[in-house]
């Protein structure tokens, strides 16, 4: 066994470079199955996964402090069916603004000391959890792009106006709360009573505002599979305490539908990007260790002439693949985890989800002995064929390629008129059928993961725009919420200003109400629009723009849940009163999105006829920043916002940040594959190359011979990608559609064009040539005088 | 260096390992147009590295080469191809002819590696196999050929571009002796006919026949010349 052992060192240090490729495809491969199976195990139903691992409340429970008591709620935590409790923490509704910008409605305050508890425990993604009064720690996504930690932001209840310092942005994966302080913050947990007068209604009544204050308590129960199981736990609770002193209560089922609609999306793409890389993996790591023992045949056949039997034979080539890739592997464990890392922590950002951040020690096993077995099998079957081999045939067979192999064709390209060294190059893969068909499928996967992903971006990219609606409405002037301390805005001079600016292209007043509609489980957001707005940027998926105070338009999503469709007439109820609206058209909605009228739907329905904010749309080339700063110079009672800055689209933008890297990934992996295949190739063919060189081909000539002999594969690759990846496009993408409860505009599938289609094509000669100019330029550097030898 | 010097070498050392013996250790040759130069010497002696550096696919580590009137030291990588492809032949011992062109399609190869006029140089290699008696095989694969037939391919390949000297290493090498006969006669017709000529060997019958002057060396060292 000595011999075979000193062999196999031999021979990895005999052939550093062979050795150094099969270390660096088992290293990728490695990184990429982890990868892929990280992914897979993130999809896998990452609400549960986060509301394990932060041991999520089942309820969320308001009480009345009118009615029970800290000391009454803290005893539930013994009630049948708990298995655990927090609080009680006192709550109060705020409205939440920051240097002079407001956040549209009031937010849940919660006066709490723990970041985890038993219930409930909460994750920091930035800066850190409070650690006395005069902080707050806002909720992820409550205006993250605005207040940046270590601003001041200002809680306002009632007539108490409280300033804080934002220290942190934390993660409830139930959504507890929108933001945190500590339990002593008592001017903010125990606003003054407001008396003034608000906002005049449109009589002309004053209004006031009472704040509204609470305490909370979080509760896992024992029983909680369903909605059923849920309440009679609860019921269980409140059995204990007075009546009415439960005022309200979320419970996770309903978190959990919604987040399983927003994941349900992603992992359609994310399934096809794993399966690609891990199919990819395992093709090339096969290739380039059956193609790098085939080199070794000669060397197999005079080990046999010396004496080695068959298995000592196996044992050496399948030694000499196995010792670089196993350290290949494990290095290819390490990476796979630190790239996987960062693309984990965006899929989970993309769930929306406080998802596990690091890959499970089974993926990482699994993946170093899948990658090690297809290792062993590549380098077995062929080492099994030349053991079997005479010595002979075995010396000649690893010398050069069978002569005669595609021999037709290559003589066919020798008389096309082609430039020689590119005639000679394309006919180079016909020498070696079997290695140039797994070198073809490689660049096949990588091309088809270019097509799709580009297809997949560029639909996002779409989607993204139709929801953010930033081509339309570049800037919005909100109004302020109803504020004592803050002057009434006065319209008229609001729309004068607007009229008077030259970038103004169009506006409209918007506001929204909430409405119930029949079928539909939850109230329905209604958007009305005061003037033509058929402008704003809602994307028609079919139908048309509503004309009249007796039609609408509805989200997509809306019709799918409430089986509604176009053409039906529905009656939607509101503070005011029910009115029928006939819907006539359907667009691509976000979530929460409904149903969109005119403002003069709101007679009967609602008397909050007041504009919410202003929507503009400004001429092309106008600075949007300087038109919002003239904006706020000619009326100083409003503050307009850039639309193209905030509303862009973090999930969207994570999601394309996932997509690239993946297809980085997949495609390196691709060209790897071409390396290698153009290393065995240059390796066997070093001595024509020699006398091609002693015959005066320059190494321009060279490079450009050993280029073109990647690049027939990679046009070949390149146009059956194309298909496949547009195939794959338009199965993923409704998919997730589906998923996403929605339909979409063609303007969002249709992606793929002429142009775009034959662009995309060249994907595979880019994968090709790149795999191809690093050997290339070693075949162009060669010396001629040993090539020669190379007998 | 006179007008009619095809090859000088002066002073010129190669060595494969910087430790190492050099593989031609100050050597000084100098052949004029119209020769033909045998090089004999023993197995390691530095023929095939002579041979190397003279045809422009190695480069010296010291002295100055100059061969055809260009001092291949100061060529870069695509001056070097340039300068084989029109100034030297090279016949190799096994021919290495390629498998996948035809007869024609060989010879034709430095004339398509070079450019120009395709026209041009398919009547050169007409005018070529004609002249070699190969003419009938034109279209035949080497496979098909004998190997005497193979190295006349090599032969009219080598003197495609009309280069100013013809290299070659070992011509009789991988042929019988019959056939061996044949290319010694050839390579003296050629130099008779004006085609200055280095020939490597190791066999003294091929050097006496198509030589007109003999260097041989040892352990790297030019140690004798002399005419035929």
């Amino acid at each position: 066994m000595s011999a075979v052992w000193g062999s196999i060192r031999a021979g990895v240090r005999r052939r550093p470079l062979q050795s150094a490729v099969v270390a660096a495809v088992a290293l990728l491969s490695t990184g990429t199955a982890v990868l892929g199976l990280g992914l897979l195990a993130v999809s896998d139903a990452p609400f549960d996964h986060a509301f394990a691992a932060q041991s999520g409340a089942h309820v969320a429970a308001q009480f009345d402090p009118a009615v029970t008591d800290g000391t009454a709620l803290a005893a539930t935590a013994q009630a049948s069916g708990v298995r655990a409790a927090a609080g009680p923490f006192e709550t109060v509704d705020a409205a939440l603004s920051s240097g002079g910008a407001h956040r549209a409605g009031a937010i849940t305050v919660v006066g709490r000391q723990d970041q985890k508890g038993t219930v409930d425990q909460l994750t920091v993604d930035s800066g850190h959890w409070l650690t006395g009064s005069g902080q707050v720690v806002l909720a992820r996504g409550q205006w993250g792009p605005i207040a940046q930690i270590g601003a001041t932001v200002t809680l306002t209840a009632g007539d108490s106006a409280v300033n804080l310092t934002l220290v942190g942005f934390a993660f409830s994966v139930t959504g507890t709360a929108d933001a945190w302080v500590w339990p002593t913050q008592s001017d903010i947990l125990h606003p003054k009573a407001s008396t003034v007068t608000q906002h005049p209604t449109e009589n002309g009544a004053p209004q006031t505002a009472k704040p509204h204050t609470g305490l909370q308590m979080l509760y896992r129960f024992g029983s909680a599979a369903d909605n059923a199981a849920v309440n009679a736990s609860l019921t269980a609770v409140t059995d204990t305490l007075p009546a009415k002193a439960l005022s309200g209560s979320s419970s996770y089922l309903t978190v959990k539908q919604a987040a399983d609609r927003s994941t349900a999306p992603m992992i359609p793409f994310v399934l096809a990007f794993a399966v690609l890389g891990l199919v990819m993996a395992a093709l090339v790591v096969s290739n380039v260790v059956s193609g790098a023992v085939i080199a070794g045949y000669r060397s197999i056949g005079i080990r046999k002439t010396l004496g080695f039997t068959p298995r000592q034979v196996v044992g050496v080539y399948a030694g000499q693949m196995l010792v670089p890739g196993i350290v290949g592997s494990a290095c290819g464990v390490l990476l796979g985890n630190l790239l996987a890392l960062p693309l984990l922590v965006r899929a989970s950002r993309a769930y929306d989800a406080a998802g596990q951040y690091s890959i499970p020690v089974w993926i990482d096993v699994m993946a170093l002995a899948g990658v090690v077995a297809i290792l062993a099998v590549a380098a077995v079957i062929p080492a099994v064929r030349a053991g079997r081999l005479p010595a002979t045939q075995a010396i000649s067979m690893g010398r050069a390629p069978r002569a005669g192999r595609g021999f037709r064709i290559r003589r066919w390209l020798s008389a096309t008129g082609l430039p020689r060294p590119v005639s000679f190059g394309l006919g180079t893969p016909l020498s070696r059928p079997g290695r140039s068909t797994g070198t073809v499928v490689a660049i096949l996967l990588g091309a088809v993961t270019v097509v799709f992903a580009l297809g997949l971006a560029s639909s996002l990219t779409r989607v993204a725009q139709a929801l953010s609606r930033t081509d339309a409405v570049q800037v919005a002037v909100p109004l302020p919420p109803p504020d004592p301390a803050a002057p009434v805005v006065n319209l008229d001079k609001l729309e004068s200003t607007l009229k008077a600016q030259p970038g103004t292209a169009r506006y409209v007043a918007s506001g929204d109400i909430d409405a119930t509609l029949v079928g539909a489980t939850d109230r329905v957001h209604v958007a009305w629009y005061k003037g033509d707005a058929s402008w704003v940027g809602l994307e028609m998926i079919t139908g048309r723009w509503y004309s009249g105070a007796d039609e609408t338009v509805a989200s997509s999503s809306l019709l799918r849940t409430t089986g509604h469709h176009v053409g039906d007439t529905v009656t939607v109820t509101a503070d005011g009163g029910s009115r029928s609206l006939t819907i006539v058209g359907a667009y691509l909605g976000g979530e929460g999105e409904g149903l969109a009228v005119d403002s003069s739907a709101l007679t009967g329905l609602s008397t909050k006829t007041q504009p919410a904010e202003y929507e503009v749309a400004v001429k092309p080339g106008t600075s949007i920043d300087a038109y919002v700063q003239a904006v706020e110079a000619a009326d100083q009672e409003v503050q307009a916002s850039n639309r193209v800055v905030d509303e862009s689209e973090t999930g969207f933008v994570l999601m394309m940040g996932l997509v690239g890297t993946l297809t980085l990934v997949l495609s390196v992996v691709a060209a790897l594959g071409v390396f290698n295949t153009v290393v065995l190739n240059t390796r066997e063919r070093i001595q024509e190359i020699g006398v091609l060189k002693t015959l005066g081909m320059t190494p321009r000539q060279v490079r450009a011979m050993v280029v073109a002999s990647m690049v027939g594969l990679g046009v070949v690759a390149g146009v059956i990608a194309v298909p496949l990846g547009v195939y794959l496009h338009a199965r993923v993408v409704p998919v997730m559609a589906n998923a996403a409860d929605t339909d979409l505009p063609a303007s969002v599938t249709d992606v793929y064009h002429g142009s775009t289609l034959a662009l995309l094509a060249c994907a595979g000669i880019v994968i090709a040539v790149l795999g191809a100019l690093v050997p290339a330029g070693w075949a162009a550097r060669s010396r001629i005088a040993v090539a020669l030898r190379a007998e | 260096m006179t007008n009619s010097t095809v090859v000088s070498l002066r002073g010129v050392t190669r060595r494969y390992e910087a430790a190492g013996p050099p593989a031609l250790d100050q050597a000084d040759v100098e052949v004029t147009a119209g020769e033909a130069v045998a090089v004999m010497g023993p197995s390691g002696s530095g023929k095939s590295t002579m041979l190397n550096l003279i045809a422009g696919v190695d480069r010296a580590d010291g002295g100055e080469v100059e061969v055809a009137g260009q001092n291949l030291g100061r060529l870069s990588e695509t001056g070097l191809a340039k300068f084989r492809r029109t100034r030297v032949g090279v016949i190799f011992q096994f021919f290495h002819l390629l498998d996948d062109l035809t007869v024609r399609d060989n010879v034709l190869l430095p004339a398509e590696l070079a450019g120009g006029s395709k026209q041009v140089a398919r009547a050169r290699a007409a005018e070529l196999l004609e002249q070699l008696g190969i003419a009938d095989k034109a279209n035949a694969y080497p496979a098909r050929l004998s190997g005497g037939e193979r190295q006349r391919v090599a032969v009219a390949r080598a003197l495609m571009n009309k280069p100013a000297l013809l290299l070659a290493d070992e011509p009789t090498g991988a042929v019988d002796a019959r056939t061996g006969e044949q290319v010694v006669e050839l390579l003296r017709e050629l130099n008779q006919s004006g085609q200055t000529l280095v020939v490597v060997t190791h066999d003294p019958e091929v050097a006496r026949h198509c030589a007109t002057r003999l260097i041989t060396l040892r352990d790297g060292r030019v140690e004798a010349g002399a005419l035929r």
